[in-house]
This record gives structure tokens, sequence and C-alpha cells, in this order.
């Protein structure tokens, strides 16, 4: 088991594609950072108005910390790069036709599946570490700098919030794993992930929203990522209607097990039939 | 390791052995032994049902029924399977972006098998230097050799070869002939399929050709190639081939015309034919003609073609006597 798990994790780290995809991410997670940092206490905010529309960036607090510390997950645009590396490491396997080679090594196919599983949550905690930093990196200068306001980088719960991007990372790499064990084809696979992330999520949400599902709501993953990074509610109280609070759990860890067990199950379901495949 | 009785280690055993896809029978009903120490070729025309065969055997593919073991077990079942097997399916199986040195180490790693391993293997087929580009740019020789390089990292005591010998110039192919040789010599199992005859023909102890997925012949080469004779035309071959049976020497007619005589001494046939006043015309060794005899023995029946192909080509004396044969071995 150990050097099953030592073989995919060599697996990972001896093509490009970590770094490659990695440093694509980085660079978006800052940009998308310094954006949510400009928007902190500006008139588009609502700075002006004394904060009475109960807008997250009127003025820093811990939640809009989280936010903007986060800002490429919370907009689902950074988690598909460990949502397509999840994806990508496994059907490589199949387009390059080395899996014949990895079952001759491994010829138990659940050893080589959680040893995959293993080396895939690896790299997505390397992910997490690099996206804190670029977003850091992004936001804070300008927050502290041109805005003259607290980062809040003295708050444990900003921490803790960067902390469980790392939870983030792993699920949805594994999430990209799962699909790909699925469906075999990279690029069809590759499509129907990024396909269901952005435009099935988005369309759950307007039509939970139109029909005033609220909870319904909090099952979607997207939201359930939200509800896990950021635990404080940046609009400190003031947005108090409980029809729209009915759709975020209301601890963190709620949110992360569910997201975990979607994970955990995609890639069972996955790992059960790829068990079972005959490898031509 | 403990083998089932009647199997030695490192004796292959497929038995039965049958794989059907929907309504299509790839494999049907082969049984056959490959023995430790000896070069097996594994022939057949493409898609007679080889590399399913092999992929069976390997545990990549399940069989429909029958069973194939390594040593008397599943190839799953081995508790060491780069070190019991070594197996190079395919010429075309790296990631153009990894290294062939780290494709290696990726596959030593799950046997703890040292790096220094990895490079002594890559010294022995001889591409330590371009082992460490991407394999992305790789020639099919070369890819070839980091393909057997991969097979032995275990330093197995069995190895399985898909068409090795696939993609080799002339230089590639005598270096691979040795090398299976000298590996043989170490008393291992070899079992390399080809679609050519002629290729393996040099090279293999023992042969086992299918077609459509049926056994058709297993046994020695030597058996294959039959008993060697010498070809003689002369004006009247009747009168030689009496001749000849007086110096003890059996002989058969051909359809042309020329005397095949079952002796190696072309001296002798040629002091017959002088002593019983014949004109020789033309005096040769004669061994079978393996293109033609693979032709007849897997001819007529690649059902890739559909049915116009099954009708079978006028059978000769000899591909009768051959056919019968290989029934007696099915």
């Amino acid at each position: 088991m150990i050097g099953a798990i030592r073989s995919e994790v060599r697996k990972v780290f001896t093509t490009r594609l970590w770094w490659g995809l990695g440093l694509g991410m980085a660079l978006l997670a800052a940009l998308v950072a310094m954006g949510f940092a400009a928007l902190v206490g500006s008139d588009a905010a609502g700075a002006g108005d004394q904060g009475g529309q109960g807008n997250p960036f009127a003025r820093m607090s811990i939640g809009t910390a989280q936010i903007v510390y986060n800002a490429g997950i919370v907009q689902q645009m950074t988690l598909l790069f460990p949502l397509a590396l999840g994806v990508i490491l496994i059907t490589s396997e199949y387009r390059h036709k080395t899996i014949t080679a990895t079952f001759l090594s491994t010829p138990n196919r659940w050893v080589v599946l959680v040893s995959k599983t293993v080396a895939v949550a690896a790299v997505g905690v390397v992910y997490a570490v690099l996206h804190a930093a670029a977003s850091l990196a992004g936001a804070v200068p300008i927050i502290s700098l041109v805005k003259g306001q607290d980062t809040f980088l003295g708050e444990p719960q900003v921490w803790q919030s960067l902390g469980t991007g790392v939870i983030a990372f792993a699920v949805w790499t594994l999430f990209g794993f799962g699909v790909g064990m699925l469906i075999h084809n990279q690029i069809a696979a590759t499509l129907i992930a990024v396909g269901a992330t952005l435009v099935v999520q988005i369309a759950l949400n307007i039509v939970f929203t139109i029909k005033e599902w609220y909870a319904a709501l909090k099952w979607i993953p997207g939201n359930l990522t939200t509800n896990m990074l950021v635990t404080s509610d940046p609009t400190q109280g003031q947005n108090v209607d409980p029809a729209t609070a009915a759709q975020y759990f209301d601890h963190w860890w709620q949110a992360a097990l569910v997201l975990v067990a979607y994970s955990v199950g995609l890639a069972v379901v996955g790992a059960f039939l790829t068990t079972r495949q005959d490898v031509a | 390791m403990t083998a089932t009785t009647g199997t030695r280690d490192g004796q292959i055993r497929i038995q039965g052995l049958t794989k059907r896809f929907g309504d299509f029978t790839a494999v049907d009903d082969l049984s056959f032994d490959v023995e430790p120490g000896r070069i097996t070729g594994f022939l057949g025309p493409n898609g007679a049902g080889k590399t399913t065969t092999l992929r069976m055997l390997l545990g990549l593919v399940r069989p429909t029924s029958g069973t194939a073991t390594i040593g008397g077990r599943d190839y799953a079942q081995l508790p060491h399977p780069l070190g019991t097997v070594g197996a190079a399916l395919e010429a075309t199986n790296f990631h153009p972006g990894r290294s062939g040195r780290d494709h290696l180490l990726v596959l030593a790693d799950t046997a703890s098998i040292p790096a220094a391993r990895v490079d002594e293997l890559l010294e022995l087929t001889g591409i330590p230097a371009a082992a460490r580009k991407r394999a992305g740019g790789y020639s099919m020789g070369m890819r070839q050799r980091l393909g057997l390089a991969a097979a032995l990292l275990g330093d197995p005591e069995v190895l399985v070869l898909d068409e090795p010998a696939n993609g080799l110039d002339p230089e590639g192919i005598r270096w691979l002939r040795g090398f299976l040789k000298h590996l043989a010599s170490q008393g291992k199992t070899i079992l390399v399929s080809s679609h050519l005859l002629q290729e393996v023909a040099q090279t293999v102890d023992d042969v086992v050709i299918i077609a459509n997925g049926r056994l058709v012949r297993a046994g020695t080469m030597a058996d294959l190639e039959g008993t060697p004779g010498a070809l003689v035309r002369t004006s009247d071959p009747e009168a030689l081939a009496g001749a000849l049976r007086v110096a003890d020497v059996t002989s058969t007619l051909q359809d042309d015309g020329a005397l095949v005589a079952d002796t190696t001494d072309l001296r002798l046939v040629g002091d017959v034919a002088l002593r019983a006043g014949l004109p020789v015309y033309g005096l040769q060794p004669q061994r079978a003609d393996l293109e033609q005899l693979y032709f007849s023995l897997t001819e007529g029946t690649n059902r890739n073609l559909g049915d116009a192909a099954v009708a079978v080509g006028a059978p000769t004396e000899r591909d009768a006597v051959i056919g019968e044969e290989g029934a007696d071995e099915r």
C-alpha cells in the first residue's frame, strides 16, 4: 500500500500538469482576490449609506475577510482547477494506456484507487496552500495600503477559514477524480465536470431561488463550499431574512461533512465500476 | 510459492479459456501450456485473439470462462507481481510528458525496487541517456526497449511480451533475439506473441498458433518445420524414387514433378541418380516453407475479413498431414 501510494504521488509530480494548472490557478486566485479587495468600502458596495443594505463589502469584518481571502473559491472559479486536475489525473492513465502498467504492478484495483485518492487529496492540499498564498498576496496590500482598513489577519476565524480551504480543495479534486473514473474519455469527462460545476449549479441556484426552495439551496456543492469557508456573517446581522438564512447550514463542519460524503460517494461508485471493467 | 499440483513455478497454463464480447467470441475454449526455460511463440493473424488471451492471463480482462494461471495462481493472486511476471503489452503505453526513467521509477515504487535497479536496466537495454527525456519523443525502437526494461524491473521468472519486435530495425531485432535467448538460458519462461511466424522462427523453441480464438497447433518449432529433405529434379522421377528406395531413402513426388527425398544428404541423392543413369537438373536442401505453412494453418479463417475468406485454399498433401496433427492436439 505504501509503495502504491508513493508510486501515485510520483506520477502526479513527474509531469508538468500539476504546476501548469497550479500556476494558472494561483494567478486567477490573486486576480479575483484583488478584485474583491477593491470592492471593500467602495461606494458601489454601499459604504456611503451607512451599510444599511447589508452589503458584505461595506466595510471589513471577519466575514468579509473570509470572502475576500477565498474569493476564487467563493466565486467557484479557482475550484475548476483542482476539479480538472482530478479528472485529468485518472483519465490520462486511460488516454495514454498507462493504466495497463498500473494494474500490472498492483493487480488489486482497490489498492490502486485508494492510493490514487490519497495522492489526489495530497495534491489538493498543495493547491490549497498555493491558493491561500496567492489570494493573500493579491488582497492584503490593497486592503491595508489602498483601503487603509484592518486586514483581520489576527483573527483565528480568518485562519480557520483558510485552513478549511484545504478540505475544499481535497474535495473538489476528488470530485474530478470520481467523474474521471465514471467517464474515461478525457475530453468528455473534463467538459462534463466543468459544465456541471458552472451550468448545472447556476441553473439549480436560479430554479431553487425562483421557487423559493431556500432549504434546498444548501445542498448544492458550491454553496456548501461557501458555507464551509465563510463562518462569520459579513453583513454583521443586517441581513435577517429568515427565508434566505435557510440556505446555509448552521455550522461549517456540517457543510464539510456533506461535501466529503458527496465526493467520497462519487469516488466509490466510480471505483466500483473501474474495478470491474476490462482494460483493453 | 505453493503451486497447484501438476503446475511448476513459472509455468503458464491456459485451460478452457473463453472470452465473449456480446455475440462475438474473441477467445474460444483455448488450452495450452508454456514451459519454463523455453521461448514460446504465440502466433496468429491480427484479430485472432492473442492480445485478449494475454490480457486475461494478466488479469486485465475477465475471462467468460476457463482459467489462465502462472505457477498455478491467478495473476491477481500473485504476492509479488513484478517479481513473478514481467509484461510488455504495447509499445505505446507511456505518458508522453513523463521521462522513461520516471516511468520506470513509478512502477519500481510499487514493489520497493531501488532506483539503482532502474538505471541498471536502462544500461542493459541501451537507453540510459535517452530515458531522461520525455517519452513523447521516443522512436518505436526506444519504446520497445523501455517496455522491455519495465518488464524486467522485478527480475521476474516469467516474461510475457506482445509483439516485441514491432517497429524494431534489423539491428534491433538481432539484439532482441540474443537478449531473449540469454534470458531463456537463465531458466525464465518467455511467451512472445507475433503475427508473423518468420519473425520469431529463429528465436522460439515452441509455438502456439491460434486463429479465430481457437488453438490451431501447439508443439515444438522442430515439429512444425518437419524433417528437412532434399529436393531433386530429374527426367524420370518415378525411376529415381525406385532407385532411392533401394538405397533406403523414402521420397515423395510433388505435383510439379520434383521429388522430395527424406534425407539431408545431397551427395547420396546425387550418387544414386548417377548410378541409376538419371540426369539431375536440380538438387537442393528442402526446408518447410514456414510462410506457406503458417498461411495454410491460419488462412481462410480470418473472421475479420468476412465470409468470403472462409473457403480454404486447395490443401496440399503436407497441409492435410499437419491438419490431422493439429486436430490430435486439440
